[in-house]
């Protein structure tokens, strides 16, 4: 009987590593060009996209739109067990072969190289409610901090913006109040489920009803309304492109999407995932090395806006984004806590690998959202953050039609309550509708000054009420070197008059530039001669 | 001396003090936050682990009969990894290795010795040291993801004793320190088969334990059991 129960351990030992270590992996089979194929763009895109193309000076017949070689295809298809998939832009095809059979086609002299695939992404949402925060207080500020009022005066709404949202699943999305508008008007113009290759998406995970309520959800119920989103007028493409709500999906189903909003004619994508610790090191987030990195950064040059929570690493040990908000053409979003309006204890901190600044702008990090039995819920996530910042970017392009994909996105940059201070948890800050309408800046007075006293910066605040709570109580200081990033940065929250602040940086620092100091809108630098 | 102590009081605090404001958020920004040498998948990682295992009785006949399911081990160590390659490391784990080999009470018995007890056990506390080799599969970040260790052991019997209860001469408990039949040390091999924190681990006591005297059966060779990394 012992006999039998050691062998049968042994049994499960070699067929544990064994199934591990001759399973089949998807590749990327990457062909080295597309000779003799045939492209009409008119055929292919979406009129929408061809007019963003058109507006985006971006040629109507790029080679990276063109179909593979259908040849290659053939030729390499017969080689594996299963296609899963391909890239246009990339000029190559998602296979699941074994090693021995990527060896061959590694030799074909159509071929230029083969990838593994990643297979793990991570939503950046939920990690459970709040229980401090006021459900319909909450559900207001999160876009009155954005402009709601702004854009309601001039009635914007992102109306014929055309939005595409990634995300794991959208069942509701049929049937919730929030979206009935979007239906009647026939605004949900297509979907496509990336991982069973079907039109139907109204399944699986909520996440994506939740991420899209926070784009564009307006409940009307009567006389009364409850607004999610700001951009509650705009069109949408539904893709779902994960399988679980977290974390394993693939890059694959991503980077398809991307192509097929393209098509579509989005001219923005919301993506509510990123790729982490699975796959990269932090210093793989440096903006060049992810296929989806480099897809995001394609999808701007094509003219779309890509918006990308920036991840909900803050308080583990991976602490920075994940791909592809490391792309610099990315707009990636932070999240802060709708209480003390900074920094929202998970939301992932920048910069990139190679110092970039990340997150560009943020939003709550804290939201409420209709889940497919149309409650008003709180959820929590960057996730969450990214929507409230694409249904923002789909109002500011409505108020600027004609603004090119990277004006739009330095628009939103710009716009932001912090700017041009930044650092990096909050980007530029919280992006302002009034700024995107008017491009003009209300003229700040001064709000405080500062005196270098050598170990101690001496504060003398101007406009000190002492009822100031929450935002306005807020001063972000941070020191920059002569390379023009950041070392240090803090927020402190200011209820006195006078104080000091001790020196940031410790006296062996070499090549500091400046400290720039930021209250109320008012901002000083003040000149490090070290 | 209290002054020297606030005054170095005052000097920690104020680190990340604003003096009179609360401050909320302060990040210092590492240059080589990025690029560091330790983690789990960069040149070099350290972390501590635990295992728990059972002897396992082969062949019953060539080695001293034990109860299988109260015969264990356990282990409490540090390992440190060195990558090579993104495939292969090599790396030495240094533990406190214990066994307990509860002794089968059965007539044929000639371990440690004829007698029958209620119970008796063999404990070794051993000083262990394991290089080894890894080599990993699957492509992964910077996570230990999964992995094969191949490794040699010694251990170095810290102490050891037999102990018996209900003994046939009446006596409730006999405990013998450092009995004369165990060595100084011994010596083998190890497999982990190894997925994030979790593994499978093998070792195999190649040397043998009490091998020197031909009187007994040695004692079995093979533990297999379950090892956690805390990281």
């Amino acid at each position: 009987m012992i006999k039998n129960y050691t062998t049968l351990l042994l049994i499960f030992l070699i067929i544990s590593f064994g199934n591990k270590a001759f399973a089949q992996d998807s590749y990327w089979v990457f062909f080295t060009d597309k000779k003799d194929v045939q492209f009409n763009p008119y055929e292919y895109f979406d009129a929408k996209a061809i007019a963003r193309r058109i507006k985006n000076e971006v040629p109507l017949s790029d080679p990276t739109d063109w179909p593979l070689n259908e040849n290659y295809v053939k030729a390499v298809s017969n080689m594996v067990d299963s296609v899963s998939g391909q890239t246009r832009w990339f000029n190559a095809l998602a296979v699941i072969a074994n090693a021995e059979q990527i060896k061959q086609i590694q030799n074909l002299s159509f071929v230029k190289g083969v990838e593994m695939m990643n297979y793990y992404a991570v939503l950046a949402s939920n990690k459970g409610c709040n229980p401090q925060y006021n459900n319909s207080n909450l559900r207001t500020r999160q876009l009155e901090i954005l402009g709601l009022n702004d854009f309601l005066k001039k009635g914007i709404n992102g109306k014929g913006v055309r939005i595409a949202v990634f995300d794991g699943g959208f069942p509701g999305a049929n049937s919730i109040i929030a979206f009935e508008q979007i239906r009647k008007e026939q605004r949900l113009i297509d979907t496509w489920d990336f991982t069973k290759d079907k039109a139907f998406v109204y399944y699986s995970i909520s996440h994506g009803t939740e991420v899209m309520t926070n784009i564009g959800g307006l409940a009307v119920r009567d006389d009364d309304s409850i607004q999610y989103g700001l951009a509650t007028g705009a069109e949408f493409l539904l893709a779902k492109t994960e399988v679980k709500r977290e974390p394993y999906s693939e890059e694959k189903n991503w980077l398809m999407a991307v192509e097929w909003a393209d098509k579509n004619g989005a001219d923005i994508i919301n993506s509510s995932l990123g790729y982490t610790k699975d796959r990269y090191f932090r210093s793989d987030m440096d903006g060049k090395k992810s296929l989806v990195t480099r897809a995001g950064n394609m999808a701007a040059r094509k003219g779309i806006l890509v918006v990308n929570a920036i991840g909900n690493d803050g308080d583990t040990r991976w602490q920075t984004m994940g791909a592809p908000a490391d792309a610099d053409s990315v707009l990636a979003v932070g999240g802060i806590d709708p209480i003390d309006n900074y920094h929202i204890s998970f939301s992932s901190f920048g910069p990139t690998a190679d110092g970039r600044m990340k997150p560009n702008v943020c939003a709550f990090g804290s939201t409420i959202v209709s889940d497919p039995n149309d409650y008003a819920i709180n959820v929590q996530g960057t996730s969450f953050s990214s929507p409230l910042v694409a249904g923002f970017a789909a109002c500011a392009l409505q108020a600027n039609p004609n603004m090119k994909v990277m004006d739009l996105f330095h628009l939103i940059e710009q716009s932001g309550h912090l700017y041009p201070y930044y650092d990096y948890a909050h980007g530029y800050g919280v992006p302002q509708a009034k700024y995107v309408l008017t491009k003009q800046r209300e003229e700040v007075k001064k709000t405080f000054e500062v005196e270098d006293k050598g170990l101690f910066l001496e504060f003398t605040i101007l406009d000190i009420n002492e009822n100031n709570i929450g935002s306005s109580s807020l001063m972000y200081l941070s020191i920059e070197k002569n390379n023009g990033k950041l070392i240090h940065y803090q927020v402190i929250n200011v209820t006195q008059k006078k104080f000091m602040v001790e020196s940031l940086y410790p006296s062996h620092w070499d090549n500091l530039e400046k400290i720039t100091i930021f209250y109320n809108g008012y901002i000083k630098e003040i000149q490090l001669d070290k | 001396m209290k002054k020297i102590t606030l005054l170095v009081l005052i000097f920690i605090l104020s680190g990340s003090f604003a003096f009179g404001q609360q401050v909320l958020l302060n990040e210092q920004v590492l240059p080589d936050s990025t690029r560091r040498d330790w983690g789990q998948n960069k040149s070099h990682w350290m972390h501590f682990y635990g295992a728990f295992g059972f002897i396992t009785p082969i062949n019953q006949s060539t080695w001293s009969p034990i109860y299988f399911g109260k015969a264990s081990n356990w282990e409490l160590g540090l390992r440190y990894k060195k990558r090579i390659t993104n495939w292969l490391a090599i790396g030495g784990n240094i533990s406190y290795d214990f066994f307990n080999y509860r002794m089968l009470q059965s007539v044929d018995k000639t371990f440690p010795d004829q007698q029958l007890y209620d119970e008796q056990k063999v404990l070794i506390h051993n000083f262990s040291m394991q290089p080894f080799i890894r080599i990993n599969y699957g492509r992964r970040g910077n996570i230990i993801g999964n992995y094969v260790d191949l490794g040699f052991f010694y251990n170095a019997i810290m102490s050891s004793r037999e102990k018996m209860l209900g003994t046939p001469s009446g006596l409730d408990k006999v405990i013998i320190k450092n009995p004369s039949y165990m060595p100084g040390d011994y010596y083998g091999f190890f497999a982990n088969i190894g997925f994030g924190r979790w593994s499978i681990y093998a070792k195999y006591q190649y040397s043998g334990i009490i091998k020197g005297d031909t009187r007994y059966a040695d004692l079995p060779p093979v533990t297999i059991g379950l090892q956690i990394g805390f990281f």
